[in-house]
């Protein structure tokens, strides 16, 4: 026999049952686990370094250097070295400045593409889960005619369409990747909304006569945006390499932006010669997509009550 | 299972119509005349324009176009390669068994690394081994293939020279490390599969019976909780393997193995917009095709699904 796990009741008074809240329960587990901390660390470095490029690379840029990149072309293509931690590019660009500044686009990418996913995603998950009938039948069909689609042909049919003859511009891979996004959200938030449909609360405010959108966004939609709130973090990892992967293609950012796809692009010519122009960006392009998947991963644990 | 297999069939016509239509729609829209791109500032000569007008229909209506098309599908002809000047299924004679060759190689090494893994991770749960597992997998996940791909070619081809690293000219010897990045960056997924499905098994109560029935541990493990753990591996698997088809497009430029993905991305680059979407559509029939048979061999193992 086991003895019965005596219970701290000074600890239970302790804890105020209006504040037991699903969010607050997630944060008591979250702030326990140490890759939480990690990927917090990860992505709250790589987000700062997208606001305030400046915080990181000093001296400021100066007025003989507009660019802020310290490049000198008498400096082209050495390696790290005490004066240029990361070395110079062909340009003869300070390299750790510029996978600094490489931050922002990668970052600024993703944010959008996974906001365009999740917006459509929850708009027409809630219309397909909510209403059922024709109009899910539409929805889920056109999803799943997505999903037959391998993302990269997806992407490559989508930006050759967007592809002008200016050129192509940050937001064309944005919605590129968002516009093939959105179907995974449809059919996560679909499925959430379907279980939360039938819950005694939400009968209970229709019966009080709530409308269907004050139902949709009031009622369901904070009882049903965990699962999709995990899956956009894990998202936003992968989306970071995907633009990257089209930058290597050659069908993703213009070629003048400063991008970790397009750095690791251009040193893939060079691999021999300086490797060090691909390892830096790779490096800083793993750890952004990591810091992002591994919260995801610990949000995951953290909201399902099956690990609780 | 043949009322099964018919009722599955039926559900994929909508898909197939609703996956094929956007691509027909989204390459139509491409800016620019598909023909003139193939002749720069040259005039094209009037009898070649009228040749490629009365193969495309492009003087009909959109929908009558969609529908002239899906006619030589039908009859398994997917056009011709405007840029090429050769049937697309000419073309697909020789990239197919490239890709193929590839794609069966990837999922051939994805087995051998993931089951084992997953394997050692599940029996040794919760301890540092299968902690450092989790964090091991998401890095591999957060790898772009390219960037493995390139430092693949560095260390082992250029710096080791164990492998050849570029073209198809050494048989199969040239695709092994290709494979082997594919099956690095794809491992992850059916690793962390095989370990969850194993720890589910684990909790189910024919294990116990087994046990009850005095069968020793090693018997218990491998007949009664592998078996029935690998279902869903074995699945995952084969939908990895209808995805590689088309999925090997970032590998197979970096190793230069002119299959199917090599082709997609020479075609945008050439906007040779008849084989960009011959080669799609092709790709969705394919992965279409797969997942049925997928459904099936999962209807067959487990009874339950067919009845549903």
């Amino acid at each position: 026999m086991t003895e019965p796990k005596t219970v701290d009741l000074e600890a239970v008074a302790a804890i105020d049952p209006a504040r037991r809240t699903f969010w607050g329960d997630a944060w008591r587990i979250l702030r326990r686990r140490w890759l939480f901390w990690v990927s917090l660390f990860l992505i709250v470095t790589f987000v700062g370094m997208a606001i305030v490029p400046g915080l990181y690379v000093w001296p400021s840029p100066g007025p003989d250097d507009p660019s802020g990149l310290y490049c000198f072309l008498a400096d082209a293509r050495q390696g790290p070295s005490s004066e240029h931690w990361f070395g110079t590019d062909v340009q003869g660009c300070d390299y750790y400045a510029q996978v600094t500044y490489g931050a922002r686009v990668s970052l600024v990418v993703a944010l959008f593409a996974t906001m365009i996913t999740v917006v459509v995603g929850i708009v027409l998950g809630s219309l397909a889960g909510y209403y059922g009938g024709a109009l899910d039948s539409v929805i889920s069909r056109t999803a799943d005619g997505f999903f037959a689609l391998p993302y990269l042909v997806g992407a490559i049919i989508v930006l050759s369409a967007l592809t002008t003859q200016e050129g192509r511009e940050i937001w064309h891979v944005t919605v590129a990747i968002g516009f093939l996004g959105w179907p995974s959200v449809v059919r996560l938030y679909r499925s959430t909304v379907l279980q939360v449909k039938g819950l005694e609360y939400v009968q209970a405010a229709k019966a009080l006569g709530a409308g269907d959108g004050r139902i949709i966004f009031r009622h369901i939609l904070p009882n049903a945006i965990a699962p999709t709130l995990v899956y956009s973090t894990i998202s936003m990892g992968g989306i970071i390499s995907v633009e990257a992967t089209l930058s290597f293609l050659g069908i993703g950012l213009p070629i003048d932006s400063i991008s970790w796809g397009n750095m690791i692009s251009e040193a893939g010519t060079r691999i021999q010669q300086s490797p060090h122009l691909l390892f830096f960006p790779s490096a800083y392009l793993i750890f952004a997509s990591l810091g992002f998947v591994l919260m995801g991963e610990q949000l995951r644990e953290a909201f399902d009550p099956r690990f609780r | 299972m043949f009322r099964y297999f018919i009722r599955r069939l039926l559900q994929l016509i909508p898909v197939f119509f609703i996956s094929t239509f956007l691509i027909f729609l989204v390459i139509r829209i491409i800016p620019g005349d598909p023909i003139q791109a193939q002749f720069g500032e040259r005039r094209i000569p009037d009898n070649l324009r009228e040749a490629y007008v009365e193969r495309y229909h492009f003087n009909e209506p959109l929908w009558k176009q969609y529908f002239l098309y899906m006619k030589d599908i039908f009859q398994f002809d997917l056009g011709d390669s405007i840029a090429n000047q050769r049937p697309i299924n000419e073309i697909f004679r020789e990239s197919l068994p490239r890709t193929a060759t590839l794609a069966t190689m990837s999922v051939f090494f994805i087995a051998l690394f993931s089951i084992p893994l997953g394997i050692f991770s599940a029996r040794k749960k919760d301890t540092f081994a299968d902690n450092s597992f989790l964090v091991i997998t998401l890095i591999m996940l957060s790898i772009p293939p390219f960037v493995l791909g390139l430092l693949a070619q560095l260390f082992v081809g250029v710096k080791w020279g164990i492998l050849p690293v570029s073209g198809v000219e050494d048989g199969l010897k040239s695709y092994i490390l290709p494979s082997l990045v594919i099956a690095t960056s794809l491992m992850a997924v059916d690793a962390r599969l095989m370990r969850t499905t194993l720890l589910d098994t684990f909790r189910e109560d024919y294990l116990r019976t087994a046990r009850a029935k005095g069968l020793t541990e090693r018997r218990v493990f491998t007949v009664h909780a592998l078996r029935n753990a690998l279902i869903p591996v074995v699945t995952v698997l084969a939908i990895d393997l209808g995805a590689l088809l088309g999925g090997t497009i970032v590998t197979e430029s970096v190793f230069n193995i002119p299959g199917i993905g090599f082709r997609i991305t020479r075609a945008v680059v050439q906007r040779d917009t008849t084989m960009i979407t011959g080669v799609s559509i092709f790709l969705v029939m394919a992965y279409l095709f797969i997942n049925l048979i997928v459904d099936m061999i999962y209807a067959w193992l487990d009874p339950r699904i067919r009845y549903d």
